[in-house]
């Protein structure tokens, strides 16, 4: 079975002023339904490249990255939105919410370019924010919520076009131990209990007890990469 | 995406106000000079538009009240085959009025400055239409004889609260107001008739001259015709204009300030336009984690593109709305002081689209810059 998703050898140059970094310098990954990877790594250490690279944001220098077997390199703008839409959900560190939009108009984002009909997407939004216990906040705006709470509805919003893959980038990085670690059990929920494919970049090494799968990244290199534990299975995320 | 890019708007309020200020006022000048133009050929035709036959003044001359004719050039032009009535006119300006003599610098608006219109009212009466002055609302019409007679204006009406049966002095001569005029047009509202004889006698002009003569036609839509062959006995004298011939003049010079109207209006709007580039620009740099993250969840740069210009589009609908209104009061402003005015449907409805068209364009260069932003520079904040 072909992979959601494969890194073939990949690189990523960039252009910063006028000095050429170079972020990623050939990574190979494969994305497997129902994985739960975590990677981590230090600061600059590509890991964020390489989760726009697997989220169809930007093309690689070299090599290909291959999305239900097709290679996104040479694809257009319009293409890479469209396996965006389809397929990819982001979460990401600031939440990046729509300050005048309350919770559940945020989630309905992504649908607003969507031929849905409004009913059907209003139903939809609403039932992932009452499985994200937030019920009571849907009609709040993000200033009127906790920083918890809007990763959660950043995570209703990556779910709402029912995509197979969910990219997030230090989802936990804003918020406190505790806070953090309800998030990442939303996350296995959604993993374990829906079949749900998560990759997450991370500065914290506690949350690479919940991945399936490890992987270590270092000056643009996968330095290890190792199975942790079966998927649906072991990790109990329920309190 | 309306609603949300409705909402947009609203996230700097003061900023968007003066974006939809800049485009109201440019709005508002198109609405208050087209409203101008338009009230002033409105009553220009309720006037003109009833005459239809033959002008004639004298050669060269730059303004009728300047025109000097023999009086026998009537006769030669009633003889002419075709023309029905020829009326004798006098255009004068009293240099007193009840006794005051008559200052421009007092005259708080146009329709307190009288003018006089004198006229054959034996050969007046055989038209078929009322000249120059047109319906009577109160008292009745002059008749032949009626020496000491005057037929006034609103505007004099208003301003010098002159009644039916009421005296005025012009000049050195008494005369007692025998009928009002219909018609409200500032232009004409100060306008006084009489007879051509008390003409003569409080202005001096001899028997023997008239200013103009105006010929009625049996068939006035021989009216070019008839100009031509009257040019061709006495052009060397004479100049001869249909009214037709007037209204296209009038028209003309009414055309060309439609064009200036334009021409203000386009450049405020212009102005305008770049203040919107400016905030849809400023705007959209400022949520550029916000479009990264759209563009994150499949949004397309057309989508991006699409949400900025509804924004542009808003600002150009609120500043159209924000015009009309001003535009009205503009108008309003311009009655009070004796300016006629009229705001036409077709001019609420071109300076609406107007507006809308100008908000489209403006929003087109933010638009394009957000639709080409790259989702991954965008997301970390460009």
């Amino acid at each position: 079975m072909a992979s959601l998703i494969e890194a073939r050898n990949v690189t990523k140059k960039y252009k910063m002023d006028k000095v050429v970094v170079e972020a990623l310098r050939g990574v190979s990954i494969k994305i497997e339904k129902g994985d739960f990877i975590v990677i981590v790594g230090p600061s600059g250490s590509g890991k964020s490249t390489l989760l726009h690279l697997l989220g169809a944001l930007d093309r690689p220098t070299s090599g290909q990255v291959l999305v239900d077997g097709k290679d996104i390199s040479k694809m257009d703008d319009w293409s890479l939105a469209m396996i965006r839409r389809k397929k990819i959900g982001f979460v990401f560190q600031s939440f990046n919410l729509i300050p005048t939009l309350n919770a559940l108009e945020n989630v309905m984002i992504p649908l607003e370019p969507v031929k849905m009909d409004m009913n059907e997407g209003i139903t939809r939004a609403r039932d992932l924010l009452e499985l994200l216990d937030m019920k009571d906040r849907m009609l709040h705006k993000p200033g009127e919520l906790s920083g918890g709470q809007r990763q959660r509805v950043s995570i209703a919003r990556a779910l709402i076009n029912d995509p197979e893959i969910i990219l997030a980038d230090e989802p936990t990085g804003n918020l406190d131990t505790v806070t953090g670690r309800k998030v990442v059990e939303a996350m296995l929920h959604w993993n374990q209990d829906h079949d749900k494919t998560f990759v997450l970049v991370t500065h914290d090494p506690s949350l690479l007890d919940f991945a399936t799968r490890k992987v270590y990244i270092r000056d643009g290199l996968i330095d290890i990469q190792e199975n942790n534990r079966p998927k649906k299975n072991a990790v109990s995320y329920h309190k | 995406m309306i609603k949300l890019s409705f909402l947009n708007l609203f996230r700097r309020k003061s900023r968007t106000f003066l974006s939809v200020l800049g485009i109201a006022i440019g709005v508002a000048a198109i609405i208050g000079l087209m409203s101008v133009v338009d009230g002033v050929t409105q009553e220009y035709q309720s006037i003109i538009g009833g005459m239809q036959g033959v002008w004639a003044w004298e050669k060269d001359v730059a303004d009728n009240s300047l025109s000097r004719l023999d009086a026998s050039y009537g006769t030669e032009i009633a003889s002419m085959q075709g023309v029905r009535v020829v009326v004798p006119e006098l255009w004068l300006v009293p240099t007193s009025v009840d006794g005051k003599p008559l200052s421009l610098s007092e005259a708080s608006s146009i329709s307190s400055i009288p003018s006089i219109y004198a006229a054959d009212l034996t050969a007046y009466n055989k038209l078929r239409s009322n000249i120059w002055i047109g319906e009577i609302a109160e008292g009745s019409m002059l008749k032949p004889g009626d020496s000491g007679y005057v037929l006034i204006g609103q505007g004099i009406k208003e301003n010098m609260h002159k009644y039916v049966g009421s005296t005025i002095k012009l000049n050195d001569k008494k005369f007692r107001v025998k009928g009002i005029l219909k018609t409200e047009s500032e232009m004409f509202s100060g306008i006084i008739f009489m007879s051509i004889e008390d003409g003569r006698e409080i202005s001096g002009t001899p028997s023997d001259i008239v200013h103009t003569f105006f010929a009625e036609l049996q068939n006035p839509a021989e009216d070019q015709a008839m100009a031509q062959k009257m040019e061709f006995r006495m052009g060397d004298k004479i100049d001869f204009m249909t009214t037709s011939d007037l209204s296209s003049v009038f028209s003309d010079i009414l055309g060309s300030f439609d064009i200036v109207a334009v021409l203000i209006g386009g450049l405020a709007a212009f102005v305008a336009g770049v203040g919107i580039i400016n905030t849809i620009l400023m705007s959209v740099l400022e949520r550029t984690k916000e479009i990264g993250s759209m563009m994150a969840a499949g949004w397309t740069g057309g989508d991006v593109m699409k949400m900025v210009l509804y924004e542009s589009v808003f600002i150009g609908m609120l500043g159209g709305i924000a015009g009309i209104i001003l535009g009205f009061g503009v108008s309003e402003a311009a009655k009070g002081y004796g300016i006629p005015s009229v705001v036409t449907t077709t001019v609420i409805i071109n300076s609406f689209v107007f507006a809308m068209a100008l908000g489209l364009a403006a929003g087109i260069y933010p638009a394009w810059r957000a639709s080409k932003m790259n989702p991954v520079e965008a997301i970390s904040g460009g």
